[in-house]
């Protein structure tokens, strides 16, 4: 099972980096039309921001497992083990909900406007949440592996080294 | 009660550990469920929030950053600004603040300077004798720079917060001076703290190796003029200029410098993948978040409770600044641009404040916050580099931390400093 998750993670964050690199692309493909061609594609921008949730939704999922979000953990860590440890279990909890959140309403919103169709590429109007539930799917998996590693006593999936913003 | 609850459940899951984007979607699904709202519009404004054609800048810039970062850039900034200033006292300290800038001219990261110019700086000092907290301390404040000079991606981030009214290039404009500003206040810092403690200065190498490392510089720091210059004059969107500034890394990197291998490209497209990940969920979930705060009439509530504290411009100000600080210090920037925008700037507006003078005071202001223990990013990475704890980090850094806050000051009180320069170019 942790293997599955392991692939799962690595492939959402290998998505994302196809998509991003597909996103300088298909931008610069635009600047180029509109200067040298004097054609801005019409397409570019909204296929670029679908390629833009798909990078923002698969890595924010990666991001449970890897445990990279940024968090304010300094209170739980200096707590008592024991509580420190139910605090976890009920930020995880929290996660996983949201992620829950995300699958079931994200689904709801995509089904309600799927027969539209969007204007310059003509898919379906709901690609435009499948981000949202699919991004929510793993999240809601993730969580859940955390709670479980933590209520059997296993080690988490490896974290890694804090990546912030700034 | 409503927003008593919004605020409650936001800062609960937030001490017990929960992260930001997922504290501000829960406290934002609870409180939309108390108020026996659909609580599909939570997720609605989730996706809508991400879902905007100027946030592009923000991955693509993230990008940028993370292939200058990996292609070996900042090594021939630091070379560059080591003929320039290393024969300074404290000299190598000098080199480091002056090399943050012109780093942070390309970049737009401060973790991301941080860790550049941060991995080539701190050791060398460290071998030429200098204490590792003073390395530290002084990467981490120059790294604040980076901030306020052009290219930002939290800049574009206060656009979209502001309700996408002010111009991206005029914001870009009004960092500079500040920039400039903080970047002398800390020089001076580092040279006081230097001969305090008897740091040595390096030998100038003379104009013609000064020349030779400038001209090897400048492909990189092109990329400064480029995007300024395609912004300020409008040939390119802000979101354009971004993807130009990726190709241009790439292009510098890959066959300017021959720095780029397979390897160091995969690592900064999966590390630009995760920065991305990590903040547009915040600016997504933050979405959601002050959807309500504005259906609640948050701000307008905000902007009568500081009439009735103050009528004082200064004094009003000042509160905001002392508000934002200690956020910041417990939270991220990208959060507190998102939530605090809304909040603050009917505020400051409402005093005649011009609000991209408001944009560079936040940002240096939560700037700050990323240098504060105990959850500072940007000493978390300089103290990770320099192999310190951040407590031993923080004993020393009173005197860079005091000019960053002077210079927050100035730049509050001081309204030219940011809007003289974007002035000039109008």
């Amino acid at each position: 099972m942790t293997r599955i998750l392991h692939a799962a993670c690595t492939a959402a964050l290998w998505l994302g980096g196809v998509c991003m690199v597909v996103m300088v692309a298909i931008v610069a493909w635009a600047v180029f039309g509109r200067f040298v061609l004097n054609d801005t594609p019409a397409w570019a921008e909204q296929v670029a921001m679908l390629l833009l949730g798909w990078v923002i939704l698969g890595a924010a999922a990666a991001g449970v497992r890897e445990n990279t979000h940024m968090g304010f953990d300094i209170l739980r860590s200096s707590l008592p083990e024991r509580l420190g440890a139910v605090l976890a279990l009920i930020s995880d909890a929290v996660v996983t909900g949201f992620g829950a959140c995300m699958v079931w309403f994200g689904t709801e919103l995509a089904a309600g406007v799927w027969d539209a169709t969007l204007p310059t590429t003509g898919l379906p109007g709901g690609v435009e949440y499948l981000p949202v539930v699919l991004g929510g799917a793993l999240i809601t998996l993730f969580g859940a592996e955390r709670i479980g590693c933590r209520l059997r006593g296993l080690p988490l999936p490896e974290p890694r080294p804090l990546l912030a913003d700034g | 009660m409503e927003v008593t609850l919004l605020m409650g459940v936001f800062t609960l899951l937030l001490l017990i550990g929960v992260p930001v984007a997922f504290a501000l979607g829960a406290a934002a699904m609870a409180t939309v469920v108390y108020m026996d709202l659909p609580a599909i519009v939570v997720v609605q404004q989730l996706s809508s929030g991400m879902n905007v054609f100027s946030m592009l800048a923000i991955p693509f810039f993230i990008f940028a950053g993370d292939l200058m970062m990996r292609g070996k850039i900042a090594d021939h900034l630091v070379a560059f600004a080591a003929a320039l200033v290393g024969h300074m006292r404290g000299g190598l300290g000098q080199v480091n603040i002056v090399a943050c800038t012109l780093f942070g001219g390309v970049s737009g990261s401060a973790v991301a300077d941080a860790s550049a110019v941060g991995g080539v700086m701190i050791p060398q000092m460290r071998r030429r004798g200098y204490a590792a907290d003073y390395a530290v301390n002084v990467t981490a404040n120059a790294a604040l720079i980076d901030l306020l000079i052009p290219p930002s991606h939290n800049m574009i981030l206060y656009v979209i917060a502001a309700g996408g009214a002010i111009s991206v290039a005029d914001l870009f404009t009004a960092g500079i001076v500040p920039g400039m500003l903080l970047m002398a206040v800390l020089m001076v810092t580092a040279w006081l703290v230097a001969v305090r403690r008897g740091y040595p200065s390096e030998t100038f190498p003379g104009w013609w190796a000064l020349a030779r490392l400038a001209a090897a510089a400048v492909p990189g720091l092109m990329l400064i003029v480029i995007i300024f210059a395609g912004v300020r004059s409008g040939v390119f969107t802000a979101t354009e200029s971004a993807c130009v500034a990726v190709l241009y890394a790439l292009l510098v990197t890959l066959l300017v410098y021959r720095s780029l291998p397979w390897s160091a490209f995969r690592d900064a497209v999966l590390g630009a993948v995760r920065t991305t990940g990590m903040v547009m969920l915040i600016i997504g979930t933050a979405t959601a978040f002050g959807w309500l705060m504005a259906l609640l009439q948050v701000p307008a509530a905000t902007v009568a409770l500081m009439r009735g504290i103050t009528d004082d411009p200064i004094m009003t100000l000042l509160i905001i600044n002392v508000i934002l600080l200690l956020l910041g210090t417990f939270m991220d920037m990208a959060p507190l641009i998102m939530i605090g925008t809304p909040i603050f700037l009917p505020v400051v507006k409402a005093l005649g404040m011009d609000p991209v003078h408001f944009g560079i005071v936040m940002i240096l202001n939560l700037g700050i916050g990323l240098v504060t223990p105990p959850v500072g990013p940007v000493l978390f990475v300089a103290c990770a580099v320099g192999r310190i704890s951040m407590w031993e980090a923080t004993r020393t850094s009173l005197p860079f931390y005091a000019a960053g806050v002077t210079v927050l000051l100035l730049v509050t009180y001081i309204p030219a400093l940011s809007l003289w320069l974007p002035g000039v170019f109008r």
